[in-house]
């Protein structure tokens, strides 16, 4: 079905894409329904309903700044890797990529879930806490667990707010995090014996900047409101369910 | 126009006005729902409404007769 809606126009896809396949999961479609999105799509295109509305400037700026850190991530992991003399010089920009990874972060998403990712930073900030007790299992599957959660959660975060789909989100999320820590905490915890070579540090560090480039080059590019832009309406009181 | 006619009394989502357009004009499918949906939202004859279900919901608006929030 997500393939018949890609025969709409963009603009018409960026307005109504998501709540369209919303009544379509509740009103599975019959194969009339199917034709009849078919030739929604050649009427949308030969009498466009909805236009692109130039985005402002400010709403650039979300995407910049995942797009910046995703480079500088890479950068440092590349430098520490190929230049290692200069890594150290560099390693400083790894706590300010991260700082620009959260700040491109507030937007809809998080004013429509607060609650939700309050919780979400208490659970990380339990994991900071368990992972500094004296060394046990238990420390290490909350230092792992909290890294995968945290950098999972950002990543996921900027990628629903470049209005990226649930399965290539997941994708992301494999390629990017899991699978990268799954190769390399257990070199970095001296299992396989690898760390002579460092090329294990790209494969478990460069996934993760590459894929902040490519949200935050989608990002950038779509625009998106930052909490300042929000219309008012997201705080209106609820309409009762019909 | 039975898109109006449904949403007369009140704002409703894109699910129930499917249902309600439906029962009005018979088979009625989604592509042609969303081509008047956004036809209407162009004219300002209707516009996006919060819905406390989480879906997506649509209401008159002031200039055609739907009650201001």
């Amino acid at each position: 079905m997500t393939r018949l809606v890609r025969l709409y126009p963009r603009a018409w896809r960026d307005r109504y894409e998501e709540e369209f396949l919303a009544l379509l999961a509740e009103r599975p479609p019959t194969l009339g329904d199917l034709v009849d999105t078919v030739r929604g799509a050649v009427d949308a295109h030969l009498n466009p309903q909805a236009e692109a509305e130039p985005s402002p400037w400010t709403h650039r700026i979300p995407g910049l700044f995942a797009l910046i850190a995703g480079a500088m991530w890479s950068a440092v992991f590349l430098t520490f890797v190929f230049w290692p003399r200069d890594a150290w010089t560099l390693a400083s920009l790894i706590p300010l990529s991260l700082l620009l990874m959260f700040l491109s972060l507030p937007g809809d998403y998080m004013a429509a879930h607060g609650r939700r990712i309050a919780v979400a930073l208490g659970v990380i900030g339990l994991c900071i806490v368990v992972a500094n007790l004296p060394y046990s299992l238990l420390t290490v599957v909350a230092g792992v667990g909290g890294y995968l959660f945290a950098l999972g959660g950002m990543l996921t975060m900027a990628a629903i707010r470049a209005r990226i789909g649930p399965s290539t989100r997941w994708v992301l999320l494999v390629l990017a995090v899991i699978l990268p820590a799954a190769i390399g905490f257990p070199v970095a915890m001296g299992i396989g014996n690898l760390t002579e070579n460092d090329l294990w540090v790209l494969v478990a560090a460069l996934p993760y900047g590459l894929a902040w480039v490519l949200v935050g080059l989608r990002l950038a590019v779509r625009g998106s409101p930052t909490l300042a832009d929000l219309p008012t309406s997201s705080i209106e009181p609820e309409v009762r369910a019909s | 126009m039975w898109i109006l006619v449904a949403l007369r009394d009140g704002p409703h989502n894109v699910v129930r006005l499917l249902d309600d357009v439906r029962a009005l004009d018979g088979r009625v499918g989604p592509g042609t729902l969303y081509g008047a949906v956004a036809r209407l939202e162009r004219l300002g004859l209707i516009e996006p409404a919060t819905n406390g279900d989480g879906r997506q919901a649509y209401r008159l608006t002031e200039q055609r007769g739907g009650v201001p929030s």
